[in-house]
C-alpha cells in the first residue's frame, strides 16, 4: 500500500508558546517501499511517524493510505491507529513487562479475539522467523537488548500489517548488534514486501537502510531522493554536513569575479566556480564543500594542490582521519596512507567540489553546524 | 576474604545506623514494652502483678472489646477499598492531558494535606445537626425531607466517619498511584493503541497488572491507617453514640487514660497483630518482585 501526505502539520501548543513540529510535509512513499525519515533529534520525526499511526491528529493537511483518507481536519476524517492496520516498533521496544515474551507477542491477535490455536501458530512461525523461539516463557526483564528488539518486531509482524513504521528502532543497541540487527530488519523487509517507514538520526542506518530517504529539519523536509542521490547532489549545507560518513569541510570564501569566470578563495588557491553555479554567489560570498574522503595525500595528479600542516591524527584502523591546517582554514581529510609528514601535500580536484549559497541561520548553529 | 569486604560493611553500617536506632527506640521497643506490660496487671497507683494471659482473658469476655474490634474491621473494610477506587479514578483522570492540570492536582490532593484534627473540626461543621452544610445541601436537593443527626445514631456516624476518612485519604491513595502510573512509558500505551486494544482493554490488561505494585503499597498503608485509625473519631464522635463508632486505638486510650496500662497494652498489642497479618498478607500477595520497565 503507498502512502500520501499532503502539506501535513503538527503544531504543538505550549506555555512557551507554538511549536511546528511538523511543519507543511510532502511525501508519497511507495507500496512495499523501505523509506526512511532521517534527521537530528528535535525535527520532528517522530511526530510525523506518529501522526502516520494515529497517535497525534494532525493540526492540517491530509494523509492518505492507498486511496483512502485516513486523516484530516478539514474534511473531519480521523481514522482511529486500530483501524489503520499498521504496525510499530518503539526505541524503547515497548514491551508489555507484566506478560511473557509468548504473551507479548500473541497480544495483539488476543486483542482481536483469535482462536487460540491460530494464536499458538502464527506466533511460533514468527518466533521461528526471528530465531526467537527459545525465549517464549522469557519475562522481557530476563532479555537482552537485542532480544528485546526482536520480540518487539516479531510482534509488529504477527499482525501481518499492511504499513510497518520503525521509531529508531537500533538507538538502544551496542554498535555491533546495530550492524547485524540492521542488516536483519533490511532482509525481513525485503523478504515480506511490507511497505515501511524507518525514522532515524543516523545517517549510517538511514543510507544503509533506506531505499529512499527524506531528511527533515526543524518540521520541513529539505530533501527526499535515494542515498546516492543525497550523497552527491546535496541541496543545502544542511544536508551536506548531515550525509557522509565524516560531515563535509566547507568553507565560506571570497570571491573574486573576472570577465568570464569567479572564483573562491581559500588562501591562496584559487577555485574556479563552475558557471551553473555562479548564481550562488552572495555578496561576493559562497560556501565551498569538499568530503574528507575526496581529499589526497600527496597526489600524483590534482586540480589543486597546497601545502597542510598536519594537527592530529585519529586512527580508525584501516584508515585515518586526520586533521589537517591550511593558514585559517581546517580540514579533515580521511586517508589510508601510514606516514605523514608535519607538513603534507594535498590535492583535490574539481568534479569533487559542492557549492553552496552563503545562508546562515539561528538553526544551523543550533545543530552544531560550524562552517570554518 | 573477611578483610576484603571490611571496608564496604563499614560503610553500610554507618548509613545504616540512623535507620536502626531509630527503629528500635521508637519500634522495637515500644512494641516489646506493649508486649511486655499486657502480661501485667497495672493500674496507676497500684503494684503491678505479673499476671500472664489474665488481660487476654478478659478481652475475650468484653464486649466493649468486641465491638470495638468489630467496628474496626468493618471501618476498614468499607472505607479503605472506597479510596483505593476512588484514588484509581483520580489517578486516571489526573494522569490526563488536561488544561491547569497543576492546578487541579493541587486541588485533589489538599484534603491529605490538611491536619487529621483540623479536617475533623471541618466535617464537625458540615455534619452538624442545625446548620451544618450536609444537611442543609440534602434538604436543598430533597433527598431528606427532615436533618439527619449524623453523629447521633450508630449507623449515620458510621457513615459521617468513613466519608470523612475516605474524603481525607483518597488523595493519599491517589498520590501514589500516580507515581506509579507515571513510572509506565507512554509508549506502553501507545503500543496498546497500535495492537488495537481499546480503552477497557488497555485499563484491565496494561494500566492495572502495571499498577498493582503501587496498589499493594497504597493498599497496606492505608490499612494500616484505618486499622489504627483515632484522631478522626476522637474529634467528631468521641467514639459514640453508646460505644458504636468506638475504634481499637480509642478503646486502648480509653483504657490507658483511666490508667489501666496492663490492659491497654494487651488491646494495643492485638492492634498490633492484625496489623502485621495484614502487611504479610499484601507482601505476598504482591510478592514484590519488581517488574524491570
Amino acid at each position: 500500500m503507498n502512502l500520501r501526505l499532503i502539506n501535513l502539520s503538527k503544531i504543538f501548543y505550549s506555555i512557551r508558546g507554538k511549536i511546528k513540529a511538523v511543519d507543511n510535509v510532502n511525501l508519497e512513499i511507495q507500496a512495499g517501499e523501505f523509506f526512511v525519515i532521517l534527521g537530528p533529534s528535535g525535527c520532528g520525526k517522530s511526530t510525523l511517524l506518529n501522526l502516520i499511526a494515529g497517535l497525534e491528529k494532525p493540526t492540517s493537511g491530509e494523509i492518505y493510505f492507498g486511496e483512502n483518507l485516513i486523516a484530516s481536519k478539514e474534511k473531519n476524517v480521523f481514522i482511529p491507529p486500530k483501524d489503520r492496520n499498521i504496525a510499530m516498533v518503539f526505541q524503547n521496544y515497548a514491551l508489555y513487562p507484566h506478560l511473557s515474551v509468548f504473551e507479548n507477542i500473541a497480544f495483539p491477535l488476543k486483542i482481536q479475539k483469535m482462536d487460540k490455536d491460530k494464536i499458538k501458530k502464527e506466533v511460533e512461525k514468527v518466533a521461528e522467523m526471528l530465531n526467537i523461539k527459545d525465549l517464549l516463557t522469557a519475562r522481557p526483564a530476563e532479555l537482552s537488548g537485542g532480544q528485546k528488539q526482536r520480540v518487539a518486531i516479531a510482534r509488529a509482524l504477527v499482525r501481518k500489517p499492511s504499513v510497518f513504521l520503525l521509531d529508531e528502532p537500533l538507538s538502544n543497541l551496542d554498535a555491533q548488534l546495530r550492524i547485524s540487527a540492521r542488516a536483519e530488519i533490511k532482509s525481513l523487509q525485503e523478504e515480506l514486501g511490507i511497505t515501511t517507514i524507518y525514522v532515524t538520526h543516523d545517517q549510517v542506518e538511514a543510507m544503509s537502510l533506506g531505499k529512499r530517504i527524506a531528511v527533515m529539519r526543524d518540521g520541513k523536509i529539505e530533501q527526499v531522493g535515494t542515498p546516492e542521490e543525497l550523497y552527491k547532489n546535496p541541496k543545502n549545507i544542511f544536508i551536506a554536513q548531515f550525509i557522509g560518513r565524516i560531515p563535509m569541510n566547507l568553507f565560506v570564501v571570497d570571491v573574486v569575479e573576472d570577465k568570464s569566470s569567479a572564483y573562491g578563495l581559500i588562501k591562496d588557491l584559487k577555485i574556479k566556480i563552475p558557471d551553473e553555479k555562479r548564481h550562488l554567489i552572495k555578496d561576493k560570498k559562497i560556501v565551498i564543500g569538499i568530503r574528507p574522503e575526496d581529499l589526497f595525500i600527496n597526489p600524483e595528479k590534482a586540480d589543486y594542490v597546497f601545502l597542510g600542516e598536519t594537527k592530529l591524527v585519529e586512527s580508525w584502523g584501516r584508515e585515518k582521519l586526520i586533521y589537517v591546517k591550511f593558514g585559517e582554514y581546517n580540514f579533515k581529510i580521511l586517508s589510508k596512507d601510514e606516514t605523514f609528514e608535519k607538513k603534507i601535500k594535498i590535492g583535490f580536484n574539481q568534479r569533487n567540489l559542492y557549492f553552496f549559497e552563503n545562508i546562515k541561520s539561528r538553526n544551523q548553529i543550533r545543530i552544531g553546524l560550524t562552517i570554518s | 576474604m573477611k578483610t576484603y569486604y571490611k571496608e564496604d560493611l563499614k560503610t553500610s553500617f554507618i548509613f545504616l545506623l540512623p535507620v536502626f536506632i531509630l527503629t528500635l527506640f521508637f519500634i522495637f521497643i515500644p512494641v516489646i514494652a506493649t508486649f511486655i506490660n499486657s502480661f501485667f496487671k497495672d493500674i496507676i497507683f497500684l503494684n503491678k502483678r505479673f499476671v500472664l494471659f489474665q488481660n487476654y482473658f478478659y478481652l475475650l469476655s468484653d464486649s466493649g472489646f468486641w465491638n470495638s474490634l468489630k467496628f474496626t474491621i468493618i471501618f476498614f473494610i468499607v472505607s479503605v477499598p472506597l479510596e483505593i477506587f476512588l484514588g484509581i479514578i483520580f489517578t486516571l483522570v489526573l494522569n490526563y492531558e488536561i488544561p491547569y492540570k497543576g492546578f487541579i492536582r493541587v486541588c485533589v490532593l489538599l484534603p491529605w494535606a490538611i491536619p487529621a484534627a483540623i479536617s475533623a473540626r471541618l466535617w464537625e461543621l458540615i455534619y452538624n445537626y442545625s446548620y451544618g452544610l450536609a444537611n442543609f445541601l440534602l434538604l436543598k436537593i430533597r433527598i431528606i425531607n427532615e436533618p439527619i443527626n449524623w453523629l447521633e445514631t450508630g449507623f449515620s456516624a458510621f457513615v459521617a466517619l468513613v466519608i470523612a476518612d475516605v474524603w481525607k485519604t483518597t488523595p493519599f491513595v491517589a498520590i501514589i498511584l500516580l507515581a506509579g502510573l507515571q513510572a509506565i512509558p507512554k509508549e506502553i500505551y501507545y503500543q496498546a493503541v497500535i495492537d488495537r486494544a481499546n480503552f477497557l482493554q488497555r485499563f484491565f490488561k496494561i494500566t492495572l497488572p502495571l499498577l498493582k505494585p503501587a496498589i499493594i503499597i497504597a493498599l497496606l498503608f492505608r490499612t494500616i491507617d484505618a486499622v489504627r485509625i483515632f484522631d478522626l473519631i476522637y474529634v467528631l464522635t468521641k467514639g459514640g453514640p453508646g460505644g458504636a463508632t468506638t475504634s481499637l486505638s480509642l478503646y486502648a486510650y480509653k483504657y490507658y487514660i483511666t490508667g489501666d496500662f496492663g490492659y491497654a497494652s494487651s488491646i494495643s498489642v492485638i492492634l498490633f497483630i492484625i496489623s502485621f497479618i495484614a502487611s504479610i498478607i499484601y507482601l505476598r500477595v504482591g510478592k514484590f518482585r519488581q517488574e524491570v520497565l
